[in-house]
């Protein structure tokens, strides 16, 4: 059987009110740039009036759409000459670019607020300290929001410090947790059951939905964590 | 907030009761689910028949059961799964603009049909918008009465949203084209092929249009789960790296089961998505009980956005139906005679006992009526 590989960006329908649109099928810096900025460039369209909604994920942009407005071909055809513009980025991008804002997190790490700190350690072989040293020493990119309010999926993190998720998930994981979970790390904005390994805590809100934008970390932008002791985290919990 | 003139409080919440409006959009880029109400027809209507924006905020229960009591003369309608109403033991209409009087009990049965009943009250429920929306999504704890589920002695404000100068008077009911008729067991679900419909070999795709599935209890607002038949991907690869979801989306996870997304979904998953169902199939879709059977059709894009268009159409702008005005009746209240014409002229006669009578600006009400005059044609 011959199979056809799907060419990208790839643009089609995905129901009876919107319109998806492929950059890859893979988590890639430059594909998660191109999402980011065809958004921008609908919100920006002078279509925008018909424009339910965007959502973007790592690899592609929903667009809901008002079909009383326009039907699908007509808006194929105009999201088609911005995909054009946006597909013909610098595609030289392997890491994300340096100009885009880094937000900083402070998070105490270990103790009760970071209970599998040790497990994760033990896990790489390596010090408590140098997982946190790893942890802090780098600089993620959040390449979306999805999952809860806020929820980041973050990308970039050191592979000497991947950990298998719990085998029983908590029922009840504290706001603010920060967590590893396979390659992966990210924090829980808001109490909720969670199977990630908690190596620390944030004493800053990462969701209010009095703030504008709700989420204190932005997909498309780079957030790192800031060790602070536990005492500073008692600090800012009690002043925040 | 403004001084609210009225309220409605919560006798009974029944299985589950929240408040509802068209959704929380824009905030999925932020991890916010839309929520919002699942049978937007129903919704809708309800909130047309009180003279509200389609937008106000409206209760959706799971089940009935329920009851609610009102402080002041209240405008509302019931709408959505086929439940039994009524007004201080009065039977009433559903899909029609009733009026409860001060301290009157609006009782909602269980449904013999359909899942989900609405309740609009003239005027919407005036709770707080978060992130432009009353929508209630309890698994994040944002929106409605802080931001969970109802219950019993929960008491919400009236607000005093109208939509322009809609006044339907009690006895409005809707265009008959538009109460469900998807109750038909042979209707088929229409849907348009999913982003990744080719991710399923031709067998797949052909048992996907051709079984008969069941729809699982274990459904909820977030997804309609389905049994029956199990839908393997080509080379068993049902993960996909995340993509966005949205209503309607039928997505298939590795033991093949299809999960139909409703309006409490996440707004990205990484399943696959064989099928998308179109907007106008969505209220038949949410109203399905548990166990009820379940078809696909498969259509194309360019029909279901015809049909999405005709079903925005009709619930948005197709005219409801006044209360028959030919059918005037003249009464006495306290010694002061009315000509008016009643809701439901046919059901009044000499000594019945009524609950409301609309006046336009006032409602009387009435415990004896004494017909002086009645004409017809």
């Amino acid at each position: 059987m011959e199979l056809t590989l799907p060419e990208y960006p790839r643009i089609l329908p995905a129901n009876d009110s919107s319109i998806l649109i492929e950059f890859g099928d893979s988590i890639d810096y430059l594909i998660n740039a191109q999402v980011y900025a065809l958004q921008t460039a609908v919100e920006h369209s002078n279509f925008v009036d018909a424009v339910i909604e965007t959502i973007p994920s790592y690899r592609s942009l929903l667009v809901e759409y008002d079909v009383g407005a326009l039907n699908y071909a007509e808006i194929r055809d105009l999201v088609s000459v911005l995909v054009e513009r946006t597909a013909a980025m610098e595609t030289t991008i392997s890491e994300p670019e340096q100009a885009t804002e880094l937000h900083q997190i402070p998070v105490a790490y270990g103790g009760e607020l970071g209970p599998d700190l040790e497990t994760v350690a033990e896990h790489a072989k390596l010090d408590i300290d140098e997982v946190i040293a790893i942890h802090s020493g780098t600089d993620y990119h959040v390449f979306m929001l999805g999952f809860a309010p806020g929820f980041p999926y973050l990308g970039g993190m050191d592979e000497r410090i991947a950990c298998p998720r719990l085998s029983t998930p908590r029922t009840r994981v504290p706001a603010g947790s920060v967590g590893i979970a396979e390659s992966q790390t990210g924090v829980y904005p808001n109490e909720s059951p969670g199977g990630w390994q908690l190596i620390g805590r944030t004493p800053i809100a990462l969701f209010d939905v009095d703030a504008d934008p709700p989420s204190a970390m932005l997909p498309g932008t780079q957030v790192n964590f800031v060790p602070i002791s536990h005492d500073e985290y008692e600090d800012r919990v009690r002043s925040e | 907030m403004a001084i609210s003139k009225s309220n409605v409080e919560v006798l009974t919440a029944g299985s589950r009761l929240t408040v509802q409006d068209l959704g929380r959009r824009g905030s999925q880029r932020f991890g916010v689910s839309v929520s919002g109400v699942l049978d937007l027809q129903a919704a809708v209507l309800a909130n047309r028949l009180v003279g509200n924006p389609a937008s106000s905020a409206v209760l959706e229960s799971l089940f009935g059961g329920m009851s609610l009591a009102f402080d002041a003369d209240t405008k509302l309608a019931v709408t959505g799964a086929e439940v039994t109403i009524d007004i201080d033991g009065h039977v009433l209409p559903i899909w029609e603009t009733v009026i409860a009087p001060a301290n009157a009990v609006l009782n909602i049965s269980a449904p013999t049909s359909g899942l989900y009943a609405y309740v609009a009250v003239a005027g919407g429920l005036d709770l707080p918008s978060v992130l432009g929306s009353r929508s209630t999504h309890a698994a994040s704890g944002i929106g409605g009465l802080d931001g969970r589920g109802l219950v019993s002695r929960d008491i919400l404000p009236i607000g005093d949203e109208t939509d322009g100068n809609a006044r339907p008077s009690a006895g409005t009911s809707c265009p008959d084209i538009v109460v469900p008729a998807c109750h038909d067991s042979d209707h088929r679900i229409r849907v348009t092929s999913g982003p990744q419909y080719d991710a399923f070999d031709d067998d797949a795709k052909s048992s996907f249009l051709t079984a008969n599935f069941t729809i699982s209890n274990l459904t909820d607002r977030q997804g309609a789960r389905l049994d029956g038949a199990e839908i393997p991907a080509i080379g068993g690869k049902h993960d996909i790296v995340s993509d966005p979801a949205y209503m309607g989306a039928v997505q298939v996870p590795a033991d093949g089961k299809p999960i139909i997304l409703l309006a409490d979904r996440q707004p990205t998953g990484g399943y696959i998505k064989i099928a998308s169902v179109i907007s106008a199939d969505l209220p038949c879709v949410v109203q399905k009980t548990p166990a009820s059977e379940i078809a696909f059709e498969l259509i194309e894009t360019e029909r279901a956005q015809k049909l999405a268009r005709e079903f925005n159409n009709i619930i948005l702008d197709a005219p409801l139906q006044e209360p028959s005005n030919t059918y005037s009746t003249r009464f006495e209240i306290a010694g002061e005679t009315y000509n008016v014409h009643l809701a439901r002229p046919t059901n009044v006669s000499n000594g019945d006992e009524i609950v409301y009578v609309d006046l336009g600006d006032k409602t009387e009400i009435l415990t004896t009526v004494e017909v002086l005059e009645e004409s017809g044609d």
